[in-house]
């Protein structure tokens, strides 16, 4: 039974591998040990994992600005940063929440359009019509759910 | 005060082992130890102490070797693998850059290493910046499905209780009917 879940452990990983190495490209360069330790404790002060941390760092590193677009950005960032920041994190949250909330709804989705078209049905059946609404959900058909599937379910992506 | 005027004179010799570890060497002279840090092996504290004070440099080494097992190299000497996986336009531009500095790859990797460390705070900035509005479209695209879905709910818990009304009201009203249609 460990034996299995280990197998299919390896499996997966493999499987990952295989993919990124499908879709990325492999860098191997030697570099003194002395640039490592400072990679090593920047790194770490940021709090990345050494695999992502270099990746990023070398996509930073290989950015087209110049000299004076860099200090422009940094004139910018002094006088922006903290507010932005402070924005973008709040509404980051709030988008967060809201997409673990219709994660859950969407789930459910299905259920209450039945819902919804059977009520209707039976107010129409009573001869209720006056009070049957119009709503945007009324002309959903499948193709629709099954895009809201995809968005809020079936991904992890914010 | 006599310490002071000695370590004003002192030369650093790093020396590192093939397991990570290090002895940090400040030397007098070329040859003899005045003071050694040694980690982060459990062992190599045992070297610190009045003998280590006085110990030669090949005393120091041929003691690591005894302590460790194997024996000690400069740090300098020693190199390290960056193994990593880059999207494919990173990678095609550091060929580039490789091409157009004309400096050999390990160079041309720290030097990019380090552009990118000087510039993180900049570059997360210009990140967070450019997907500030996509953040926005997103929350709102959120937002808008989210008030929608309450909207249904809430809209079948409402039609519900019109229907049960009806019911109700039907129920009460048929015996009138009934006696109606008797008389």
């Amino acid at each position: 039974m460990k034996r299995d879940s280990q197998r299919r452990n390896e499996n997966l990983m493999s499987a990952l591998e295989l993919i990124e190495r499908r879709e990325k490209a492999h860098l191997k360069i030697t570099i003194p040990c002395e640039a490592v330790n400072e990679l090593d404790q920047f790194l770490e002060g940021k709090g990345f994992l050494k695999s992502e941390g270099i990746s990023i760092l070398i996509q930073y590193g290989l950015s087209d600005e110049n000299e004076e677009e860099l200090e422009k950005l940094r004139l910018e960032k002094e006088s922006q940063m903290a507010r932005l920041n402070r924005v973008y994190c709040t509404m980051k949250f709030k988008a967060y929440l809201y997409f673990m909330e219709n994660k859950a709804m969407t789930m459910r989705l299905r259920s209450l359009l039945s819902e919804n078209r059977s009520l209707k049905t039976r107010l129409k059946n009573e001869g209720l019509q006056n009070l049957i609404p119009e709503d945007e959900w009324d002309h959903w058909d499948e193709a629709v759910i099954t895009g809201y599937y995809r968005k809020y379910v079936f991904t992890n992506r914010l | 005060m006599m310490e002071e005027n000695r370590k004003s004179t002192l030369t650093d010799d790093n020396l590192i082992d093939s397991n990570g570890a290090y002895a940090s060497i400040v030397s007098l002279k070329s040859d003899v130890i005045c003071e050694c840090s040694l980690g982060p092996v459990p062992d190599y504290p045992k070297f610190l102490g009045a003998s280590a004070f006085i110990m030669t440099v090949p005393t120091v080494l041929e003691e690591v070797k005894r302590i460790v097992g194997c024996p000690m190299r400069r740090k300098e000497d020693i190199t390290v693998v960056i193994d990593v996986f880059l999207d494919h336009a990173t990678y095609n531009k550091f060929r580039a850059y490789l091409a157009k500095s004309g400096l050999d790859e390990s160079t041309a990797l720290v030097n990019v290493l380090e552009r990118g460390m000087a510039n993180y705070w900049l570059q997360t900035f210009k990140e967070l910046k450019n997907d500030y509005p996509r953040i926005e479209n997103l929350l709102n695209d959120y937002r808008r499905y989210n008030e929608t879905l309450k909207a249904l709910e809430l809209e079948n818990e409402r039609l519900q209780k019109i229907l049960q009304n009806e019911v109700q009201h039907r129920k009460t009203q048929s015996p009138t009917e009934n006696m109606r249609v008797k008389t």
